[in-house]
């Protein structure tokens, strides 16, 4: 299942109403959405809001859920390149955290209908390149030589996001909705620019990533030899061995069925020494 | 062959240098990450060397230091005093399930450094001071296979000329040999092939060229008077390993002029016991890695038993066509 962070209610509003998502009861303090395939999570401004809000959602799921999971994060962005145009899609690929100095680098690992790419520099406050009444700080074009899109939330998701996922799972994406003029956007604004990109993003978000697959020894046939043998209370280290020979065995011989012991004696193994020489003649049988 | 590759992440201190750019020409459509250190990326936490290879990132980089490396246990030292490696690149563009950079590194993405000058300088020093030198010089890579971008095996053999007491050892899989081609041969200079039965390079050794490739490339490089040392190596315990090793030697005896090779080095599958355990945690699908290993000092290997075979089974086969002074066991 994919899931997806915005910071604010309206970049997220126009892929709750596609999806269809609805609110999920719990105890935390952030919004989630959910549908019976997809999760969109709304953080709130700022980079520390993004972190814990990922590390709040990662702690519902189990590890096994993440490792599959595509965690991305949209949004929009300023950009302090005149010739890009409000609305323009990038995928980042460095982000840098202004306040640190932090470099953090999202790979690009699958093909998107998008192809432009740029980095993305993570503010703690809004920033302009012009004084306004709306008090954001003011960077000169000096200061912004090697920024080219600007956001409140990039690193801290980045940051978070790689704690609890694989890297290669999580994707940042961002939309221009201004070139630093000082205002804020309005809600409106910010959900037709959203909505403008939304088909494509839809499409490549719920396509599942494309190395997760299944391992029929992990998911089929180990847990049916384990419900027959899970009586003889193996120690950790033999259960692991006793896996890894039958994994062997399954490998080598995919068109064989693996050999089982004479499993009506296993309610009758009682002793450690008979459990050891009970799975030790298993193993013979495995390697061959 | 090589891919293209999707991006190129570059140190900020060699962005301007002369082979940055020489390389960055061969990719114009790769899009470019200036980086501040390789290792930023390079050693992030929770990357997935599986994933990462079916689409490698370039990373151009500096090497600040460590320009030689003592040799490693797994590896013969063929008997020379100073047995060194150096790291001109890391990672490799094939894909052989059983290679320890799977285990060794964080990342499948390829780092390149640049400055080769300050690894001539360096292994300079270590002549003027120790007198000799038997430097492996394509060992956490396969230096050949880039040559096409990254030149440095003809750089090296180039130094090698002018330096007598070095000795390099080239070990590649490559069938690039015409880039080195134009070079004259130097008996200081061992260019190496790793080489393993059709069925291996088929189901295991992904990318690499054909046996028959490989074996042309060695009948090529004896008769242009280069020495070369054939690696079977490791040596793999699948379904019918005899048969698939015994023709190997049947084939190499019959298509190579036995007189031209230096020597046939044999040796069974061993590995660092971290190593194979960071691999089988995400290459789930070799069943050569599971293999019930006998584990001794940290080191996974066959067992004494199945290592005695395969150089029973190996090293006859070897001595039908080969002088047995020209058969070495690379391990133990
Ligand atoms: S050719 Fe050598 S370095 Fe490259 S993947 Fe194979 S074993 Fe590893």
């Amino acid at each position: 299942m994919p899931s997806l962070f915005f910071a604010v209610l309206s970049e997220a509003k126009p892929w709750i109403q596609k999806t269809n998502a609805k609110p999920v009861h719990h105890s935390g303090k952030f919004r989630i959405y959910k549908n019976d395939s997809i999760y969109i999570i709304i953080s709130g401004i700022g980079k520390m809001a993004m972190a814990l809000a990922v590390s709040e959602f990662a702690h519902l799921l189990p590890k096994e859920e993440r490792d599959k999971m595509k965690v991305w994060n949209l949004g929009i962005a300023g950009s302090n390149q005149p010739n890009w145009k409000v609305g323009e899609f990038f995928w980042i690929h460095k982000i840098t955290d202004f306040a640190t100095g932090k470099d953090f680098y999202p790979e690009r690992m699958t093909k998107s209908v998008f192809p432009m790419e740029t980095n993305l520099t993570t503010f703690d406050r809004p920033i302009a390149k012009t004084t306004t009444e709306n008090q954001f700080q003011v960077f000169s074009e000096t200061d912004l030589q090697s920024v080219s899109l600007v956001d409140m939330e990039g690193s801290g998701f980045f940051e978070a996001a790689s704690l609890y996922f694989p890297l290669e799972n999580i994707s940042i994406g961002k939309v221009i909705s201004d070139h630093l003029e000082g205002n804020f956007c309005k809600p409106e604004t910010v959900e037709s620019i959203v909505t403008n990109v939304m088909e494509p993003l839809f499409f490549e978000w719920t396509h599942p990533l494309p190395w997760v697959m299944e391992d029929p020894f992990e998911t089929k046939i180990w847990p049916d030899i384990w419900k027959e043998v899970k009586e003889l209370r193996l120690t950790e280290t033999m259960k692991h061995d006793l896996k890894k020979s039958l994994r062997y065995y399954f490998l080598r011989y995919p068109n064989t069925n693996i050999p089982m012991p004479n499993l009506e004696i296993v309610p009758k193994i009682k002793s450690k020494s008979e459990v050891k020489t009970f799975v030790e003649e298993w193993k013979k049988q495995l390697h061959v | 062959m090589f891919k293209s590759f999707s991006h190129i992440y570059i140190e900020e201190t060699v962005a301007d240098h002369f082979r940055t750019k020489e390389i960055l020409s061969k990719f114009p459509n790769a899009i470019q990450i200036p980086i501040r250190h390789y290792k930023d990326s390079f050693n992030r936490n929770s990357q997935n060397f599986r994933i990462q290879k079916q689409s490698p990132k370039l990373v151009l980089a500096e090497k600040k230091e460590h320009f030689l490396y003592p040799g490693s246990d797994f590896s013969p030292n063929f008997s020379h005093k100073h047995f060194y490696y150096n790291t001109l690149a890391l990672n490799c563009i094939y894909d052989c399930e059983y290679c320890y950079l799977q285990g060794m590194f964080p990342s499948a993405n390829l780092v390149l450094f640049v400055n080769w000058e300050d690894f001539f300088t360096e292994t300079k020093k270590f002549l003027d001071v120790n007198g000799s030198l038997y430097l492996a010089l394509s060992y956490d890579t396969d230096l050949l296979a880039l040559e096409s971008f990254f030149p440095a095996t003809k750089s090296w053999i180039q130094f090698a000329s002018t330096e007598p007491n070095l000795t390099l050892e080239i070990r590649t899989k490559s069938t690039n040999f015409q880039s080195i081609a134009h070079l004259t041969p130097n008996p200081n200079i061992i260019l190496a092939w790793t080489i393993s039965p059709q069925i291996v390079i088929d189901t295991i050794e992904h990318g690499t060229p054909s046996l028959q490739a490989r074996i042309k490339t060695m009948q090529k490089t004896i008769e242009a008077g280069w020495k070369v040392r054939v690696c079977i190596d490791p040596v793999l315990r699948i379904p019918d390993w005899k048969f698939h090793y015994q023709s190997l030697a049947e084939t190499l005896g019959k298509e190579l002029n036995p007189k031209g090779i230096t020597e046939l080095s044999v040796g069974g599958f061993r590995m660092n016991l971290d190593f194979l355990k960071q691999i089988t945690d995400k290459r789930k699908d070799s069943s050569i890695l599971f293999h019930p290993f006998e584990k001794k000092d940290k080191i996974v290997s066959y067992s004494k038993e199945e290592t005695e075979e395969i150089i029973n089974v190996v090293v006859p086969s070897l001595e039908k066509h080969f002088d047995p002074s020209q058969i070495n066991l690379s391990y133990p």
